[in-house]
């Protein structure tokens, strides 16, 4: 009996955490900007999935994409957060402080 | 006659040694090749020279303080705030005298950054019900500035950008000292020291900013 429930909990968990493909939910995933770094500086995703940036620096900063430029968070200030939701991978920069580099992985 | 390099200086000898050399360097165009490369080789000594002795009485006030003097937390507070109010009043000057991209975008991201400590540093002193007290090193801090903003206002459009990068090369390299080796050190509070200490990466990377552009300038 227990490993029947045990088995049932199993398949109905997957079935919550999982859209009709298979794939898992997508997630969120936090990077804190703090004394001019992106912490962590690479994160590795699933397709979907988004990032947040908050900004817990004392100065405030921007995620532009890079080298293209083609998507750019609004200045991000002190205590303030942005999200993007991401379908391939990236690489980014804060186009105020040039030396601060960030990547996103898709896999 | 022509003239030689022990003619000019002579010349550099008896009078302002900026103005003879520039005077000097606009004549040479007869002169052999060997003493052109040597006449443009003392003008950029001279140049460094000048940035040097803008940045001097700020390395200066970093030194002579780091070791004597002990400063209380109002005290620090007030340093705090002077020292990034004096780097916001520098890139007023450069947003005015400059059109060069380098140096304009550099000014800007030194207006919002030091306004943003500034704007922090008050928010922690109020709410720690402190009030910043002027002090010898502020009172230094500013009129040393003061003479460096006169200095950098006479500076020609030509030579304003090189001497506004030089200023701020050395001016963070005081300051990251005098943070590093002065007020983290003394500061009492705790939430105070904090604060100094996450303004460091920032300074620092002022500084690493600076000396890229600085590059630029030293062709």
């Amino acid at each position: 009996m227990d490993s029947f429930i045990g088995v049932l909990i199993l398949i109905l968990s997957a079935g919550f955490f999982t859209d009709q493909s298979g794939r898992a939910e997508p997630k969120s995933v936090v990077v804190i900007i703090s004394e001019m770094k992106f912490v962590p500086p690479q994160v590795v995703i699933h397709k979907g999935d988004t990032v947040i940036w908050k900004n817990d620096d004392l100065v405030s900063h921007c995620v532009t994409q890079s080298p293209g430029k083609t998507w750019t968070s609004s200045m991000i200030d002190p205590g303030k957060s942005w999200k993007k939701v991401f379908n391939s991978s990236s690489d980014y920069y804060c186009a105020i402080h040039d030396t601060m580099k960030g990547k996103i992985l898709v896999k | 006659m022509p003239a030689t390099l022990f003619n000019i200086q002579l010349k550099l000898c008896h009078g302002c040694r900026s103005s003879h050399i520039e005077h000097y360097d606009d004549r040479i165009v007869n002169l052999p090749n060997s003493l052109t490369v040597k006449l443009k080789e003392m003008k950029r000594m001279n140049s460094i020279k000048q940035g040097l002795g803008i940045a001097a009485a700020l390395l200066v006030s970093g030194t002579l303080f780091g070791q004597n003097t002990k400063l209380t937390d109002p005290e620090i507070a007030s340093v705090a705030v002077t020292a990034n109010q004096i780097d916001i009043n520098f890139a007023k000057i450069a947003k005015e005298k400059s059109k060069n991209a380098d140096i304009t975008q550099f000014a800007d991201m030194m207006t919002k950054d030091h306004q943003s400590v500034i704007d922090q540093a008050v928010a922690l002193v109020k709410k720690l019900g402190v009030t910043p007290k002027d002090n010898a090193l502020s009172m230094k801090l500013n009129s040393e500035a003061e003479n460096t903003a006169k200095t950098l206002r006479t500076k020609s459009a030509a030579d304003f950008n090189k001497a506004y990068i030089d200023n701020e090369v050395s001016y963070h390299k005081a300051v990251i000292s005098t943070v590093e080796g002065q007020l983290i050190p003394q500061s009492q509070n705790a939430e105070l020291k904090a604060l100094l200490q996450k303004v460091l990466p920032t300074l620092k990377t002022h500084l690493e900013h600076a000396q890229m552009v600085q590059k630029k300038f030293m062709k």
